[in-house]
């Protein structure tokens, strides 16, 4: 009698499994010290972030130009 | 309006020479940019001076990153790490730089801008 319960319960975790993966349709992708940043993020912020670079050159100084010849 | 355009020229001026040991430091590849948006130490350690204006830099780009980050509704690493794919893009040859594997490089002539693949979406 025991026999069948015993199968039973992995299948039915492995179909619960199923469905948690159907609903995550984002792409993660995983970067050094557990930052996940969203792909999508990435391009949605891009347009902003450069701005934010450009009007900002106390945080994001560009080296003096180089005199010609050097 | 040249007036204006004078006084910004005077403004980056005075903002850029003040900033000097960073310069010097990054063009040393002791100080260069991370893949998170921040600048970072690589090998050899930078003297006081550009430590002080490299960490104050830092602290900026802090406080732009959060900023912005709230007003998009996302996180501040989020923006830090977009904004690490437009600073290693400027990265220029004999400066160091930091991926997300966590080494130091240091760009060569020749070599193509050292972006990682998650920037371009590939």
């Amino acid at each position: 009698m025991k026999r069948p319960r015993l199968i039973a319960v992995p299948l039915a975790a492995a179909a619960l499994t199923g469905c948690v993966s159907l609903k995550t349709p984002e792409k993660p992708i995983e970067i050094n010290l557990n930052v996940v940043i969203r792909q999508e993020v990435l391009v949605r912020m891009q347009k902003d972030v450069d701005t934010l670079i450009n009007s900002n050159p106390q945080a994001f100084p560009q080296a003096p130009a180089k005199p010609a010849g050097q | 309006m040249l007036r204006l355009a004078g006084l910004a020229a005077l403004a980056l001026a005075t903002a850029a020479s003040a900033q000097t040991a960073y310069f010097d430091a990054r063009a040393a590849g002791q100080v260069g940019e991370r893949y998170d948006g921040y600048l970072g130490y690589s090998t050899a350690a930078p003297g006081p001076q550009a430590r002080a204006q490299t960490e104050s830099i830092n602290i900026r780009r802090r406080a732009l990153y959060s900023d912005l980050a709230q007003r998009r509704g996302v996180s501040p690493q989020e923006v830090g790490v977009t904004a690490g794919c437009t600073l290693l893009g400027r990265v220029q040859v004999g400066e160091s730089y930091m991926l997300s594997d966590g080494q130091w490089r240091r760009r060569t002539a020749g070599q193509a801008a050292p972006v990682p693949a998650y920037c371009t979406g590939g």
